[in-house]
């Protein structure tokens, strides 16, 4: 199991979400847990959202959750928005 | 990457159809609004819209132009609008989001919405528009370059203004009935001053779509081409409107050496717009300086631009109704002339107990100058007339018109038919010789007993007299009528004891110019009229055997021409029955 939270970029938006995907995707195979570092990520956008909902997909189909850690407030306002916060656990620490 | 921006009532940037692109975009466009004074939720609201709204215009592209965002500032507002080459979508009144949570797409549009005061998308030809615009949180201080706002605003109104002047004034002229050359050239003699340029230069492309025709210029040599072929793509001209977009030139490009721009002089610059209205390339209009390098103020473009383009809808519009007009007035002209015409032909050509006759005239399209008459004289003998006015339409209708006028009252001289073409030649002769035309006829005049046939002919095709044997042409000839003024015409007796079947005709029934493999060939003619001879078949039934043997010819050779003969039988060739309609008619 992989515990370390996985960093999202400072922009997670359509230009950058699929190669950021990608590569995320491979970190989690197989793992029942994993976060999102989203402390950094200064932009998302609904193509940044359609990413997390993908992993989050592929975690629950392996048994697990993703957690979304630490986003800014325009991040939070936009999951909010979006109402993905009844999808994703989103964590302050 | 391809990043151009530029100041235009706010900022317009223009950004590659691919995301990287489109993200620089978006960057330039936040980092303009933060300068007008936005607050750093106002600019985080509007990335995340112009994100959405860009990628979509980038993912839905269906080519490689390059995509535009416009932004434009006031004191309580911001506007901003994107232009995309998609295929566009129906744009809802309230987007929605996914009906399932985990969907990983759908939410764009809800984005867009939210975050946004206003939405609309205009869908056009080429391209599509989504308006967006956010009230101000805080409105702009007025105070902060105050002298630069005041002097943009001013900047507008004027160029709006002029605009608007000119648009009305065009329009004012138009409605005079100005030929499209006249107003063109005074439309460029307007805008030649708002427009910076040192020369203006409108071509429209012709009716057939091949070339640009000079239309109008302004302060440009007089000495340019005429014409450009649209198919050239070496001229800078023709390569705006193919490639439907302004093609800019300067001291760098290479001409072609028979470019019409390099008359202008040893360095120009500037650029050729094209001129669409309804998606369609009209015309171009050319306008540049006498300079190595031109680089005039956007907003100058933007109002000569607006104004061409009207300009070019304007001149479209007055082409197309002139040409309806031009194209009802023909119509009306061909239909007065078919009236003259039908009005000229007997209602029945006369029978008697010894001859029976039958005819037909077809004419191609609404009228031609076919005429055929047959007329019953008091002593029981016969004027059969088959003539053919040179030309079609209203002039030849009304030269058949005097024609018949002055056979009807000239038939004192029928028995003697080359007395009467003589006749008629004289009076005709100063109109036909003033309008450079001509009536070629042939006059067959049949005594009572239907014995004797005596004939006289104007430059007409020669009347056949057949029986089972032979058929002989018979060619009293002259010249046609209005060709020499006062010439003694001949006339031709012959005994119709030993023949059955007289025909007259004019030359669309067999044109002597067809290989006789593709015309109704004179010895085919000959040959039908011999055998209709030997079986004895009457009038009625050899004029609509012959008239279907004639529609099949033009099929076959695809060929349409006026077509009209009048059969004669004599007693004893004939199987008598009642048949009404002598005469017909018919238009092809």
């Amino acid at each position: 199991m992989n515990t370390n939270p996985i960093t999202a970029p400072n922009e997670l938006c359509s230009s950058t979400a699929r190669l950021w995907k990608e590569r995320v995707s491979k970190d989690i195979a197989n793992q029942t847990e994993a976060s999102i570092d989203l402390s950094k990520t200064r932009f998302i956008d609904s193509s940044g959202l359609g990413v997390l909902l993908s992993l989050n997909k592929t975690l629950q189909a392996q048994g697990g959750v993703l957690k979304l850690l630490n986003p800014s407030s325009a991040v939070t306002q936009l999951i909010e928005l979006t109402r993905l916060h009844r999808v994703f656990e989103i964590v302050h620490a | 990457m391809k990043l151009s921006c530029q100041r235009f009532e706010g900022l317009r940037i223009d950004y590659d159809a691919n995301l990287d692109s489109a993200r620089d975009a978006v960057i330039k466009a936040i980092e303009w609004l933060n300068d007008q004074g936005l607050t750093d939720e106002e600019c985080q609201a509007w990335e995340l819209v112009l994100a959405e709204a860009s990628t979509n215009c980038v993912l839905h592209a269906t080519n490689a132009d390059p995509l535009r965002i416009e932004l434009v500032g006031t004191e309580n507002k911001i506007e901003i609008s994107l232009t995309d080459h998609s295929v566009g979508f129906e744009w809802p009144d309230h987007a929605e989001l996914p009906e399932d949570d985990d969907n990983e797409n759908g939410r764009g549009l809800f984005i867009i919405q939210n975050l946004t005061d206003h939405s609309s998308y205009l869908h056009g030809a080429r391209e599509n528009v989504l308006n967006l615009s956010r009230t101000r949180t805080n409105p702009k201080p007025l105070a902060e370059d105050l002298r630069e706002t005041l002097d943009l605003m001013t900047s507008e109104v004027a160029a709006c203004y002029e605009t608007l002047a000119n648009i009305f004034r065009i329009s004012a002229e138009a409605a005079k009935d100005l030929p499209p050359d006249e107003l063109a050239a005074k439309w460029l003699e307007e805008l030649y001053p708002l427009s910076g340029a040192d020369f203006l230069i409108l071509r429209m492309i012709t009716p057939d779509a091949t070339q640009l025709a000079l239309l109008a210029t302004a302060h440009a040599n007089s000495n340019l081409s005429e014409f450009i072929e649209l198919s050239d793509t070496t001229m800078v001209e023709s390569r705006a409107a193919n490639g439907r977009q302004d093609c800019w030139f300067d001291a760098n490009t290479t001409f072609s050496s028979s470019d019409p721009l390099t008359y202008l002089g040893e360095s120009v610059s500037g650029f050729a717009h094209p001129l669409e209205t309804g998606g369609e390339v009209i015309g171009v209009l050319t306008m540049g300086v006498r300079s190595a390098h031109w680089e005039p103020k956007a907003r100058d473009i933007h109002v000569v631009r607006s104004l061409a383009d009207f300009l070019g809808t304007l001149l479209y519009s007055l082409r197309s109704r002139d040409e309806s007009i031009h194209s009802r007035l023909i119509q009306r002209e061909l239909q007065i002339a078919a009236d003259i015409q039908r009005s000229l032909l007997p209602a029945e050509l006369p029978q008697s107990s010894t001859l029976q006759s039958a005819g037909h005239l077809t004419t191609v399209g609404e009228v031609g100058g076919d005429f055929v008459d047959g007329i019953a004289l008091a002593d029981g003998s016969r004027l059969f007339v088959i003539a053919d006015v040179m030309g079609k339409g209203v002039p030849a209708a009304l030269f058949a018109t005097a024609f018949r006028s002055l056979l009807h009252s000239h038939l004192n001289l029928a028995t003697q038919p080359r007395d009467l073409m003589r006749k008629l030649n004289a009076a005709l002769f100063p109109e036909l010789d003033r309008a450079e035309m001509f009536i070629t006829v042939q006059l067959a005049y049949i005594t009572a007993d239907a014995l004797t046939l005596r004939t006289s002919s104007a430059g007409h095709s020669p009347l056949l007299v057949a029986n089972s044997k032979t058929v002989i042409e018979l060619h009293a000839n002259g010249p046609p009528l209005g060709v020499i003024k006062d010439i003694p015409y001949e006339q031709q007796d012959l005994s119709l004891s030993d023949f059955t079947h007289l025909m007259l005709h004019t030359d669309g029934l067999s044109d002597p110019s067809l290989p006789k493999e593709y015309g109704f060939s004179k010895e085919r003619l000959h040959s039908w009229l011999r055998v209709t001879s030997v079986e004895g078949i009457d009038a009625w039934d050899a004029r609509d055997t012959l008239l279907h043997m004639h529609h099949l010819n033009q099929d076959a050779t695809h060929t349409r021409d006026d077509a009209t003969f009048v059969i004669l039988t004599r007693e004893g060739a004939l199987r008598h029955k009642p048949l009404p309609h002598t005469l017909t008619h018919a238009h092809r």
